[in-house]
């Protein structure tokens, strides 16, 4: 953690707040500022972990896509890390900084629908899965972002084979053979009752530990003026 | 060339001073979109010592800013050893920072020219008053106090450029890399810039500046590295008293015919076109013995000029020899 440019965190967060923070945000200002619909509090109580959840998948996608291929395919990489800064280093912070941000509009969304319509949420069990997935996902577009120029995209694509994977009773040959490299999603849902979280613990840590191997290791110029 | 106070620290150059990079039998390949292997770098063999500054000259392709990667720690040879201070380039930019101007100046957009220097100074672990004052010396210094707020994408080509040679300044490494620094300069600037890497050459610091520009090359440089199709063709030591005493064509104009000419120097060739100017091939011994008879013979002298420099004639041949 030594290696992490701490100093810079201002920066990061700015940044962050001018970028992918504009879909949790818009959650958050629709939470405050949408009137309460008249809805029984065992409804709310119901429904809010759907909510949560999908604005909890769309905000981790928001918070990191294109978090190293952005920079690389614009070429700010030259002045980034000309300067005393390891790459694996300044990714992974900016990677945790976006954790930081889910995991605070989690808190905020969850404190806003809970004052509005007066019930009680398990905010400790929504940050425990919220977490997990932000492992699982944001560590599998962080490493698809240190790999391909495209990151979401082919994020999505495992997301829809891993849901298929998991839900069908008889999944083919090829998918059961590729199934480790899905991520398990199954098992940070808010709605569902997972088993372990062990495995998505395993698939998340060893994503970002690959995308920061990576990035020590890879080269970031093409040569000419091809970068 | 200017009368501006220093504002970054002055230290004499340090001649002979220890080995700062060093490249031994670099070969760098890339593949090509068909697979197939483009060769950019063919074993290259340096060793660029602290205190000087180096040229990097070649035609398009030649694999100048392969090599400038390659130095900066942004590209690993595909075979030989790259080292800076000791360490594969890469290392020992995240221990201690290369001071580098790319070639293209690429920032975002929406960033201030204050913040981008204040961003970078962060990130090189400049502290805040240092940073504070590293910055506002570095908009002095490249005269952009009146573009201070301006936004990065709303820059013209040459402030662009010189935002990203104050960055460099905000930079207090061994290692100094400008690729082709007078994109976009004006006159003015591009002094300016000169008389900056003169005050910016220390004892230990290592200075390359890659150019397409030769003129600038043999002002800024102690010696030019001329790369043609990724080899080493020539190392031209320009500075050096051998090089200023090698033959050389001058152009010499006269006032007024001398008849003494002939005499003097026997290998004079009327330029076509130009009243009383003549070419001369000589080395400096003959030229100053030849002008002193000249003169006692009364011929006046209007102007005297290299027609071509030591390091143009040697980049013309080695560019001659890789076609």
């Amino acid at each position: 953690m030594k290696k992490l440019p701490w100093r810079y965190v201002p920066w990061l967060l700015l940044d962050m707040a001018r970028g992918p923070l504009w879909f949790p945000a818009a959650v958050l200002a629709a939470a405050l500022l949408l009137p309460a619909v008249n809805a029984p509090a065992e409804l709310v109580t119901k429904v809010f972990p759907y909510v949560l959840e999908a604005a909890g998948f769309l905000s981790v996608l928001a918070l990191t896509r294109g978090l190293v291929n952005k920079d690389l395919r614009r070429g700010y990489y030259r002045v980034l890390f000309s300067r005393p800064v390891t790459p694996g280093g300044y990714y992974l912070l900016r990677w945790l900084l976006g954790g930081a941000a889910l995991l605070a509009f989690a808190a905020l969304f969850t404190g806003i629908i809970s004052w509005k319509y007066g019930v009680a949420l398990p905010f400790p069990f929504y940050a425990a899965r919220l977490g997990l997935e932000y492992l699982v996902l944001g560590g599998l577009v962080f490493l698809l972002s240190t790999l391909l120029r495209e990151d979401a995209g082919p994020a999505l694509v495992l997301c829809a084979l891993s849901a298929y994977y998991h839900g069908a009773a008889y999944p083919p040959a090829w998918l059961k053979a590729a199934g480790w490299l899905l991520p398990p999603l199954n098992l940070c849902r808010l709605t569902v009752a997972g088993t372990g979280p062990l495995p998505a613990l395993l698939y998340g840590a060893c994503a970002v530990a690959a995308a920061v191997y990576v990035l020590q290791r890879r080269n970031f110029a093409e040569g000419g003026r091809g970068d | 060339m200017t009368s501006k106070p220093h504002k970054i620290p002055v230290a004499p150059p340090a001649p002979g001073a220890a080995c700062l990079a060093e490249l031994k039998g670099v070969c760098k390949t890339y593949t090509s979109v068909l697979g197939r292997p483009v060769p950019a770098l063919a074993d290259v063999t340096l060793e660029l010592r602290g205190g000087e500054v180096v040229g990097v000259a070649g035609p398009n392709g030649a694999g100048k800013s392969t090599l400038l990667s390659i130095l900066t720690g942004f590209l690993t040879p595909s075979s030989g050893t790259a080292l800076v201070g000791g360490l594969p380039p890469g290392r020992y930019a995240e221990r201690s920072g290369v001071a580098c101007l790319p070639e293209l100046v690429r920032l975002p957009p929406d960033w201030t020219v204050t913040a981008a220097l204040t961003r970078l100074g962060a990130l090189g672990a400049l502290a805040g008053p240092a940073r504070a004052l590293r910055v506002a010396a570095a908009l002095e210094e490249l005269g952009l106090e009146s573009q201070a707020s301006a936004r990065v994408g709303k820059l013209s080509k040459g402030n662009l450029q010189r935002l990203g040679i104050a960055q460099v300044l905000l930079s207090d490494s061994d290692l100094m890399v400008f690729d082709e620094p007078s994109n976009g300069l004006d006159p003015v600037w591009l002094m300016r810039f000169r008389d900056l890497v003169r005050r910016l050459r220390r004892p230990g610091r290592l200075i390359v500046v890659a150019s397409h520009n030769l003129d600038e090359l043999e002002r800024l440089t102690d010696r030019v590295v001329i790369l043609g199709r990724g080899r080493v063709e020539r190392v031209v030591e320009h500075s050096s008293p051998a090089a200023d005493g090698a033959p050389r064509v001058f152009r010499l104009k006269l006032l007024a015919p001398c008849a003494a000419l002939a005499g003097v120097f026997p290998g004079a060739a009327p330029v076509e076109g130009r009243d009383n100017e003549y070419r001369l091939e000589l080395d400096a011994a003959a030229l100053s013995g030849g002008l002193l008879h000249l003169l006692q013979a009364g011929a006046v002298v209007l102007a005297l000029q290299p027609e071509q420099s030591g390091l143009e004639r040697a980049f013309s041949a080695s560019v001659e020899n890789t076609r």
